[in-house]
C-alpha cells in the first residue's frame, strides 16, 4: 500500500507567489512583503501560506501578481519597474513565463532610517 | 492664530514631474504608475511620510501638528508608539493624483508666504520624485509661531507678598 504523503507540494499559483516574493525582495530598495491592512496580499494553498504577495488565476491560463511590499524612500516607480523585471526574469529561468500575467505592486510603507531624502530623489525637476 | 494657505496646481498643466495628461479627446495617457505589465499603487502612509518629512526638511519650520496633536504625539512618542512624520499631515491619494493637508509651526521673524512656498515647492518635489504621484493641491495652515524660548519652563517666581 502507497504511503500517503503528509503534505500536498505546492499548486503552480503558491509556486508562483514564492517565487515572484523571493524575486521582489531579491530587489535592492525593497524590505520585506507586506500584507496591508487589510491583509489582501497573501496566497494560500494548501498547507502553504505566502505573506506580501497574492497570486489569482486570470482567463487564458496566466496568474496575476499582486505583491505588497515595503520599501527604503527610493523613486517607487522605477523600484517598481525593477522588481517587475525581476520576477520576469526568475519566472522565465523557472520556466513558468507563460503563466505570469500583470504583475501590480502597491507600497504599503518607506523606511528613512531617519536620514531623510537621498540626495538623488526628487531632484531631479 | 491659524492662517491657512492654499494652493491648487491645474492636473491637465505639465510640470517637472509626472501629472496626468488628458488627451484632447478625454482618454488618459498613462502616468508613471500603470504600465502594460501592471499598476503600481501608493499607500496613504507612505505619501504621508514623504510629505512630512519634506515640510520639516525647510527652513524656518519648528513643527509640524496643531497643539494637541502635538501633546498627544510627545506622550506616544515617549512610550514608543508615535511616528513624528504623520503628525500635522493629512494626505488623499488616487491612482496618479494625490493632495496633501499640512498644519505646521513657524518659527517666529521667518516670512511665512516665504516658507510657505518653499514648504509646497519641496513637497511637490519628494511626493512626485519619489512616488510618481502628481501633486493637485498643498493647503498649509500655519497653526502657531514658535519663539526660542518658548520650550524653556519659567524659573519659580519670587512671592510678590511677604
Amino acid at each position: 500500500m502507497a504511503e500517503l504523503s503528509a503534505t500536498a507540494p505546492d499548486s503552480a499559483r503558491v509556486r508562483l507567489a514564492r517565487l515572484s516574493l523571493d524575486a521582489a525582495l531579491a530587489v535592492e530598495g525593497v524590505l520585506s512583503g507586506d500584507v496591508g491592512s487589510r491583509g489582501m496580499h497573501v496566497t494560500a494553498g494548501g498547507t502553504s501560506v505566502v505573506r506580501g504577495v497574492r497570486v489569482a488565476a486570470e482567463p487564458g491560463g496566466r496568474y496575476s501578481v499582486d505583491l505588497g511590499l515595503r520599501a527604503r524612500m527610493v523613486a517607487l516607480p522605477a523600484l517598481a519597474d525593477a522588481v517587475r523585471e525581476r520576477i520576469a526574469r526568475s519566472a522565465g529561468l523557472s520556466g513558468a513565463g507563460d503563466q505570469l500575467g500583470a504583475i501590480d505592486v502597491t507600497f504599503h510603507d518607506v523606511e528613512d532610517a531617519g536620514a531623510g531624502f537621498p540626495a538623488s530623489v526628487g531632484s531631479g525637476r | 492664530m491659524s492662517t491657512v494657505e492654499s494652493s491648487s496646481t491645474e492636473s491637465e498643466k505639465p510640470s517637472g514631474g509626472q501629472s496626468l495628461q488628458r488627451t484632447p479627446g478625454g482618454g488618459e495617457k498613462a502616468g508613471p504608475l500603470h504600465s502594460a505589465k501592471g499598476a503600481t499603487k501608493i499607500a496613504d502612509v507612505v505619501v504621508t511620510k514623504v510629505a512630512g518629512i519634506a515640510a520639516r526638511e525647510v527652513a524656518g519650520v519648528h513643527a509640524l501638528g496643531g497643539g494637541a496633536s502635538r501633546a498627544l504625539s510627545s506622550v506616544t512618542h515617549r512610550v514608543g508608539l508615535g511616528d513624528e512624520r504623520s503628525q500635522g499631515v493629512s494626505v488623499e491619494v488616487g491612482e496618479r493624483e494625490a493632495a496633501v493637508d499640512l498644519t505646521i509651526v513657524i518659527e517666529y521673524g521667518e516670512s511665512i508666504p516665504t516658507v510657505t512656498q518653499a514648504i509646497r515647492d519641496n513637497v511637490i518635489r519628494r511626493v512626485e520624485g519619489i512616488c510618481g504621484l502628481s501633486i493637485t493641491e498643498v493647503n498649509i495652515a500655519v497653526n502657531d509661531l514658535y519663539f526660542p524660548g518658548d520650550d524653556v519652563p519659567d524659573p519659580e517666581q519670587p512671592a510678590r507678598v511677604a
